[in-house]
């Protein structure tokens, strides 16, 4: 029962899912090129970018400490840790994808596993530059870097190519599956999923 | 004069190295006698009703190979609260009494009711067995007690549960004559350790209940 309540919650959920529209004052500049692109967390190599971390889906929450290592120039690691320093999940990030080095046992689940170098990947990145299918710019100066594939990318950067908002949808449809913006006067970076209940909300901490 | 130069920084250096053996390498010997271990765990729970102190935890990643630094405070009441308070790089607050657990993230309160939990429950196993000195052989834990020149070193071996998967050995050192908590290590299963080194700690001292509160 508690199954098939699931199933018909993503739906409606699916269903309900908000439409992205390109703002009408974007207008297309070029097509299948190469653009500089500012992910929000830009890794320098050897240097580590650390976050304080929350998450949140159907009514649990847990927190803990992500840091984010720019290893070989061609790799970022992102470990995810209690705050009491218990290593839970440490993934690999490169142009090959990405690669679980350890999990704990409970997350040791491909979904799970999945669904977080998804996220962490569309917030970090270690490339500076991302073959676009589209750009976009208004009259201000800012962008938006469209690539299309498995799944439709909308990267909004300001005058500097930094990211200020991603939305991704189904390709060819519009309906948001999931978008990662800055929030409290971008102290925070949240990742939020619209087909099912999860969010994630990164906010940067200074090391000593 | 190049010569006296060498000369005192071997010096130095030499200096420094045995410091460090001095600091780190303590003989311990495994306290075999039951009765032995018995009145150990006695005097430590006597001098420890109350624990009251500040932390510096250090978090060692080959990965990273920065040392993460955490610092708080660490209160500890017999027979089983504990109050551990994360200042630094970030705010977050443990608190675990009375069966209950109350964890602050910035603005969120989560509470837990400890009963039904096992990981809850070890953890206070934990806290009672080395901190309070009750310290016996169970099926969550085994332990083995060492005694050194200077100081006590109980070493925990999780053997169940979600414990068992995340850590393969905690480690408490406690200074023999003051028995003052000196440090905490969590050996994880991943390779990684942490060290919580306790600075100014103060025992037996009056600890209102109410910093203990987990509403």
């Amino acid at each position: 029962m508690t199954r098939y309540l699931l199933l018909i919650s993503i739906g409606l959920l699916a269903a309900c899912s908000k439409k992205h529209t390109l703002p009408s004052d974007y207008v297309l500049q070029k097509e299948n090129a190469g653009q500089k692109l500012v992910k929000f967390v830009q890794v320098e190599k050897d240097s580590l970018k650390t976050y304080a971390t929350s998450v949140a889906a159907y009514g649990k929450y847990f927190s803990g400490v992500t840091y984010f290592k720019n290893t070989q120039d061609t790799a970022l690691r992102v470990l995810f840790t209690t705050h009491t320093g218990l290593k839970l999940l440490d993934l690999q990030l490169s142009e090959e994808g990405c690669s679980t080095i350890y999990a704990v046992e409970q997350l040791q689940n491909p979904v799970v596993l999945k669904l977080l170098c998804h996220d962490f990947g569309l917030i970090s990145t270690i490339k500076k530059e991302v073959q676009a299918s589209q750009v976009y710019t208004n009259s201000a100066g800012l962008d938006i870097v469209v690539q299309k594939g498995d799944k439709d990318l909308y990267y909004y950067t300001n005058a500097k190519n930094d990211m200020i908002k991603v939305i991704e949808t189904v390709p060819g449809k519009r309906k948001i599956q999931t978008e990662a913006y800055r929030e409290s006067g971008d102290s925070s970076l949240v990742v939020k999923h619209r087909n099912f209940n999860f969010k994630m909300t990164l906010k940067k901490l200074t090391l000593d | 004069m190049k010569t006296i130069k060498i000369i005192l920084i071997l010096v130095c250096v030499f200096c420094c190295i045995a410091s460090l053996k001095a600091q780190t390498a303590e003989k311990y010997t495994l306290v075999t006698n039951p009765e032995e271990a018995k009145q150990i765990f006695d005097q430590i729970r006597q001098a420890s009703n109350t624990i009251d102190a500040d932390f510096v935890q250090e978090k060692k990643v080959d990965i990273l190979e920065n040392v993460i630094t955490s610092k708080g405070k660490f209160l500890f009441k017999q027979k089983n609260s504990l109050r551990l308070e994360y200042t630094s790089p970030s705010y977050y607050l443990v608190v675990m009494a009375a069966g209950k657990m109350l964890i602050k993230d910035g603005d969120k309160k989560t509470k837990i009711d400890g009963k039904g939990s096992k990981m809850f429950s070890q953890i206070q196993n934990v806290m009672a067995g080395v901190l309070g000195g009750q310290m016996t052989d169970n099926k969550d834990f085994k332990y083995e007690l060492y005694k050194g020149e200077t100081n006590y070193k109980v070493r925990l071996f999780p053997q169940t549960g979600a414990i068992k998967d995340l850590l393969k050995e905690v480690e408490f050192i406690t200074n023999k004559t003051t028995l003052k908590a000196l440090s905490m290590t969590m050996l994880e299963r991943s390779g990684d350790v942490t060290v919580m080194k306790f600075k100014n700690v103060k025992m037996n001292t009056p600890i209102d209940d109410k910093v203990f509160a987990t509403h």
